[in-house]
């Protein structure tokens, strides 16, 4: 079942009206996760933040549509987007070291989102908070909730930004190359979370990265992003075995050590 | 002794560090400092033409051996050897006079060129430092040196704000080549690129090497591009070499349990295994206390009783494949 589709999405950048995302459409279905691959400046980042509807001031909408359970997002209000992020569609960031606020413990920071979307009060937000920090494998979630973001390693924080980010037991899961600065041990680890809480939760994710070997270990479909604009969709197994776009296989090919050659395609 | 990877290396030293270790200082609160080891008892030898990569998790060090091979950190003991001469007690003179031979690459173009000035300056700026030469042999040199990493003259007269983050890269590497260097130390020289440009810098480093008879010490957190492109791997964990084997051996032989554990968590995509995550204990940590016994111990899977106690050497086990592990021994 379809989630999350976008239509036909073109943004423009207002100053110098250059084309930012060209006519992008994918479509992301119920406990899929979906990869994007891309180079940088391919406006993999770009999508996301237009489904969270925090494009940067500047940039505008041309044109197309994001369905999120049939409702077109671009026709909420403030206040009814609002409700949705967050809260139904949640986002993870490259590092969590600047997306966690510094001078916050843990705990205050899921609390603060427990009590914003659902109301929850201090008490019941204090325990919700421990076992939400629990099911992402922090140990000793009890002393965690008053440490600061600094006190922690970067995999921990990487597991508090989930933690945050599946506080309001969201269905759709953005999460822009969210192992990128983690050492191959930790990303491991995060990764393996990530696949644990899309097949217990049926979360379903968009996974943004520019690594072949994350995207293969954990996505179900790519889309693959060149210059603003989507050049292949396909299932892992067979973009990774028969491109069928020149740009997917240069990619493909930047690999050391890969075994395609150039005829691939 | 180490086998013949490409003919031209041979077992002429072009530098050398014995038994290194740096003391570094860290702030932990206003007043309080805490001391670590970033390297701890170090010896490693570059031959002749070879790629000596350095691989490692991030805080293990390797940034800062190559800075004590470059000779722009001082260890707090043992010795640096360039072209088997110690660094200590080499005259001012002496010194620069072998400084153009040793040269680096750094991480990150975009700060380590400087944005003010032009791109032709930036690659005069060496050979005016060290040679005493005219505008015209410069500009000559410059050309060779653009030409050697396939760039026009037409980015002569740019910034480097002007271009990309490839070409800036190549620009890098053209300022240490142009000074003819015989060691070259590449601090994870692709790592802020994107895929496809890595991969032809890592081509065209390989190209390089093998025309100019460059060795380079390659550091690189990514197993992947170490197998790429070098004919010699030493793995380092907590500031001490762990394991050094020629990289065709790499998942061939019996290796250190550290470097057993970054191939089970490597991600390949045209092979993709499921990796063994139970094989993950613990996170590394810094060496802030002088630690005693094997440093990876508190992560090993098959670990002995000595292990916490006693401190496994170095041990050549094959002919250039050297562990340092009670269980590998």
């Amino acid at each position: 079942m379809e989630i999350l589709r976008v239509e036909g999405l073109t943004v423009r950048n207002r100053k110098d009206s250059s084309i930012l995302l060209k006519d992008v459409s994918f479509s992301l279905n119920q406990g899929e996760i979906l990869g994007i691959l891309g180079e940088s400046g391919s406006g993999k980042s770009l999508t996301s933040l237009a489904i969270l509807g925090l494009l940067p001031q500047g940039l505008i909408v041309e044109s197309g549509a994001i369905y999120y359970k049939g409702k077109n997002l671009f026709s909420l209000s403030p206040k009814e987007w609002e409700d949705i992020r967050g809260k139904e569609i949640s986002i993870i960031l490259q590092d969590p070291l600047t997306s966690l606020n510094p001078v916050l413990t843990i705990g205050e920071q899921i609390i603060e989102v427990l009590e914003a979307h659902l109301g929850m009060d201090k008490r019941s937000a204090w325990k919700r908070a421990i076992e939400l920090l629990s099911e992402v494998g922090i140990p000793e979630p009890e002393l965690r909730m008053k440490s600061y973001p600094h006190q922690l390693s970067g995999g921990m924080r990487q597991r508090a930004m989930i933690a945050i980010a599946l506080a309001c037991d969201p269905t759709v899961l953005i999460a822009d190359e969210p192992t990128t600065a983690l050492d191959p041990t930790l990303q491991l680890q995060v990764l393996e979370l990530l696949k644990e809480l899309n097949q217990k939760r049926g979360l379903s994710i968009i996974f943004i990265t520019h690594d072949l070997g994350v995207m293969r270990y954990i996505a179900d479909r790519i889309v693959v992003y060149y210059k603003g604009e989507v050049i292949e969709v396909g299932e892992t197994e067979k973009v990774f075995s028969k491109p069928t776009h020149s740009y997917t296989l240069s990619l493909l090919l930047s690999y050391p050590g890969s075994p395609l050659n150039a005829t691939h395609a | 002794m180490l086998p013949m990877h490409e003919d031209f290396i041979d077992q002429e030293v072009i530098a050398e560090v014995k038994d290194v270790w740096k003391r570094l200082e860290l702030r932990v609160g206003i007043f309080s400092k805490k001391t670590f080891y970033a390297l701890r008892g170090v010896s490693l030898k570059v031959f002749k033409g070879e790629t000596l990569a350095i691989l490692g998790e991030s805080g293990c060090g390797k940034t800062t051996l190559g800075r004590i091979f470059l000779g722009l950190e001082e260890p707090s003991r043992g010795e640096v050897y360039w072209f088997g001469q110690s660094i200590k007690t080499l005259s001012k003179r002496k010194f620069k006079s072998l400084r153009p031979k040793v040269q680096a690459v750094f991480q990150d173009p975009t700060s380590s060129l400087n944005p003010k000035i032009r791109i032709k300056d930036i690659l005069f700026e060496p050979l005016s430092i060290n040679f005493s030469i005219t505008k015209e042999e410069g500009l000559r040199q410059i050309g060779e040196a653009l030409e050697k990493v396939s760039l026009s003259e037409k980015v002569l007269y740019c910034y480097p704000h002007e271009l990309s983050g490839g070409q800036r890269q190549r620009v890098a590497l053209a300022r240490a080549l142009i000074l003819q260097p015989k060691l070259l130390v590449l601090d994870e020289p692709t790592s802020a690129l994107d895929m496809t440009i890595q991969k032809q810098i890592l081509d065209l480093l390989k190209e390089l090497r093998l025309s100019f008879q460059i060795s380079y010490i390659f550091i690189t957190h990514s197993i992947n591009t170490a197998r790429y492109l070098a004919t010699r791997i030493a793995v380092m964990y907590l500031g001490k070499i762990v394991e050094i084997f020629p990289a065709q051996a790499l998942g061939k032989v019996p290796h250190h349990p550290y470097t057993e554990l970054l191939l089970s968590v490597n991600l390949d995509p045209f092979n993709p295994v499921k990796p063994n995550l139970s094989a993950i204990k613990g996170e590394p940590s810094l060496a802030f206390d002088e630690v005693k016994g094997c440093p990876f111990s508190p992560r090993c899977q098959c670990k002995k009783t000595n292990c916490q106690t006693l401190s496994p050497e170095l041990v050549e086990v094959s002919p250039g494949h050297f562990v340092s592990c009670f269980e590998r021994i």
